[in-house]
C-alpha cells in the first residue's frame, strides 16, 4: 500500500532548481518589484526549510510552496499598506482633478469617445506598454488593489480583509484609480 | 439625481456587484442623460478586461538562482 508520505515528498535540495522560476514569476506579477519579488522566494525557500517537519504530505511540494509563498506576498502587501495609509488623506485632491464641487465632469477632463472597439481584448504590445505605464503611476496601495482584483480575481470583501482596510477605503481607492488610470490611457493612447 | 461622481463609483461597484437596486435605477437614469458617464462605463469595463492580460517579463537569472541556492544551504548546514 502506498503511503501518502511517499507520494508527497520534499527534496529542499532541488527547489531552487525546480520552483524558483514559477515562484517568482508569480511574486513578480503580484509586488511589481524585481527585487522584493527575489526576497518574498528566498523567504519563501527559508520558510519551508524551517518548517519541515509540518509537511504532512497532503499537498505536492510545488503546492506546498506556493501556499506559503501566498502567505508572503500578503505579508509584504501588508507591511507596504501600512507605510501607504496617509495618502488616502490626499484623495479628495484627485477627485477634484475630475469633478466640480457639484459633482459632475469637470470640460478638461470628463471622457471623451475613444471610439474604440471596447468589447474585444487589445492585442497590440504598444498599448500594454502604455498600460503597463499608466499603472505605474498610480500609487502602490491602488496597485495592490488591483493585482488582487484582476490578477487574483478576489472579490472586495476579501481583499479588505487581507489589506485590513475598509470597505470604504477600499471604494475609494478603486474609484480613484479607475479615474487615473483611464484619463491616462485617453491621453497617452487614444488622443495622442 | 445622482452627480457623476456618485455614477462612476456605481458603476465601479456594479461591476462587483456591490450595488444596491436602488443605486441601479439611479444609475440608469444618469446614464440615459449623461454621456460622459456612458463614455466612462464601457471604458472601465474595457480596462478591466485589458489589466488581467498584463505580464510581466524578466526571468530568474541563473546566477540569482544559485545566489539562492547558496543561502539556503546555507541555512541546511
Amino acid at each position: 500500500m502506498i503511503n501518502k508520505k511517499e507520494t508527497n515528498l520534499l527534496n529542499p535540495k532541488n527547489w531552487v532548481k525546480n520552483y524558483s522560476e514559477q515562484l517568482f514569476r508569480f511574486a513578480l506579477q503580484r509586488v511589481n518589484d524585481r527585487e522584493a519579488a527575489k526576497d518574498i522566494v528566498q523567504e519563501t525557500f527559508f520558510a519551508a526549510y524551517k518548517n519541515l517537519e509540518n509537511f504532512k504530505g497532503e499537498v505536492s511540494e510545488k503546492n506546498w510552496l506556493f501556499i506559503i509563498l501566498k502567505n508572503k506576498i500578503i505579508d509584504h502587501y501588508r507591511k507596504k499598506t501600512n507605510q501607504l495609509f496617509t495618502e488616502l488623506d490626499e484623495c479628495e485632491e484627485a477627485f477634484e482633478n475630475y469633478f466640480d464641487e457639484t459633482g459632475h465632469w469637470k470640460k478638461e477632463t470628463a471622457p471623451h469617445n475613444w471610439n474604440a472597439d471596447y468589447k474585444n481584448p487589445v492585442e497590440s504590445k504598444e498599448f500594454f506598454e502604455i498600460l503597463n505605464k499608466c499603472l505605474q503611476k498610480l500609487s502602490e496601495l491602488t496597485r495592490i488593489a488591483f493585482t488582487l482584483k484582476y490578477l487574483d480575481e478576489k472579490e472586495s470583501d476579501e481583499i479588505c480583509k487581507e489589506l485590513m482596510i475598509s470597505a470604504s477605503n477600499y471604494w475609494v481607492v478603486i474609484h480613484r484609480a479607475k479615474l487615473q488610470l483611464r484619463a491616462c490611457i485617453e491621453k497617452k493612447w487614444f488622443v495622442k | 439625481m445622482i452627480s457623476c461622481r456618485e455614477a462612476t463609483l456605481a458603476i465601479i461597484k456594479k461591476e462587483e456587484r456591490k450595488i444596491s437596486f436602488s443605486e441601479r435605477i439611479k444609475l440608469a437614469l444618469h446614464l440615459m442623460i449623461c454621456s460622459f458617464c456612458k463614455f466612462f462605463e464601457k471604458q472601465n469595463k474595457f480596462l478591466s478586461v485589458n489589466i488581467k492580460n498584463i505580464s510581466s517579463e524578466e526571468p530568474l537569472s541563473g546566477a540569482e538562482q544559485e545566489e539562492m541556492d547558496k543561502k539556503l544551504n546555507e541555512l541546511s548546514k
